[in-house]
């Protein structure tokens, strides 16, 4: 693209960014499930719990860091894009009444409260750590 | 194939969101992020009903896996919870917490059954 684009153009542009980040979190989201299905052999939903507790750490760490750096629609591809549709709400709200209705009321304990409160532990350090490199990076300069 | 109907729903749900939040979130003058908190409510039903009706593995994989699995996050959710603990607003924080779990379980409850009910009649 030569011409500059104007704001409509550059929020098509972040969109479809977006999009195909989004694609991409899916798929990948789908890869780690059945990846997870073939080596966890329990019910547990151990392959969601993973993804949305790392992803959780991923997105604190590249708005501390890495989205100070780069363009808009970077920032938009990666983070409204891969990391928030690899991670789900809807698939652990399901995942936890699917649990309490077999009559795991265990399970569903046990994954609420580590995604709850690991959700909020995972993004403070990842928002802490890239801040952290930031600001190590500016003493630098 | 299989792949496919995750990417298109995945495409669909992360641009659905995204258009979502520029609209309904910052717009609140306590800070609740009352986008995020809409698209992760409505997706949780929707998946909620899905999973209850047993429809169809191409239905689960566009529909479920693809874009109700795109269109809510976990990831902003908790980051969004995080920003407002750090800028002191630990209450609207809290309030944001307790109403997506509550009413996500709730809503993926009735989901569930809605879609069962419906599927079996």
């Amino acid at each position: 693209m030569t011409e500059k684009l104007n704001g409509e153009g550059r929020k098509k542009v972040n969109t479809l960014f977006v999009g195909v980040g989004g694609a991409l979190g899916a798929v990948m989201r789908y890869l780690i499930d059945l990846a997870g299905n073939w080596i966890w052999p329990f019910s547990f939903p151990l392959a969601t719990l993973v993804i949305n507790l790392s992803g959780c750490f991923a997105l604190g760490w590249l708005n501390g860091y890495v989205f100070k750096h780069l363009p808009v629609k970077f920032q938009a591809g990666i983070g409204a894009g891969i990391i928030g549709a690899l991670t789900t709400f809807s698939t652990l709200s399901v995942d936890v009444v699917r649990m309490i209705e077999s009559g795991d009321l265990g399970a569903a304990l046990i994954d609420f409260l580590i995604s709850s409160i690991g959700g909020l532990i995972c993004s403070a350090l990842g928002y802490q750590f890239g801040s952290g490199i930031e600001e190590r990076k500016r003493m630098r300069k | 194939m299989t792949f496919l109907l995750v990417a298109s729903g995945g495409f669909a749900g992360a641009v659905s969101r995204y258009a979502i939040s520029i609209v309904l979130n910052g717009r609140t003058a306590s800070g609740f992020p009352l986008g995020t908190f809409f698209i992760n409510l409505t997706g949780t039903f929707l998946l909620g009903c899905l999973i209850g009706s047993a429809a169809g593995v191409t239905w689960q994989l566009l529909l479920g896996v693809g874009f109700a699995g795109a269109f809510t996050t976990f990831s902003t959710f908790n980051f969004e919870a995080v920003q407002l603990f750090i800028n002191r607003k630990g209450t609207t924080a809290l309030y944001y917490l307790l109403a997506s779990y509550g009413a996500g379980l709730i809503l993926a409850s009735v989901g569930y059954w809605l879609g069962h009910f419906f599927a079996s009649a």
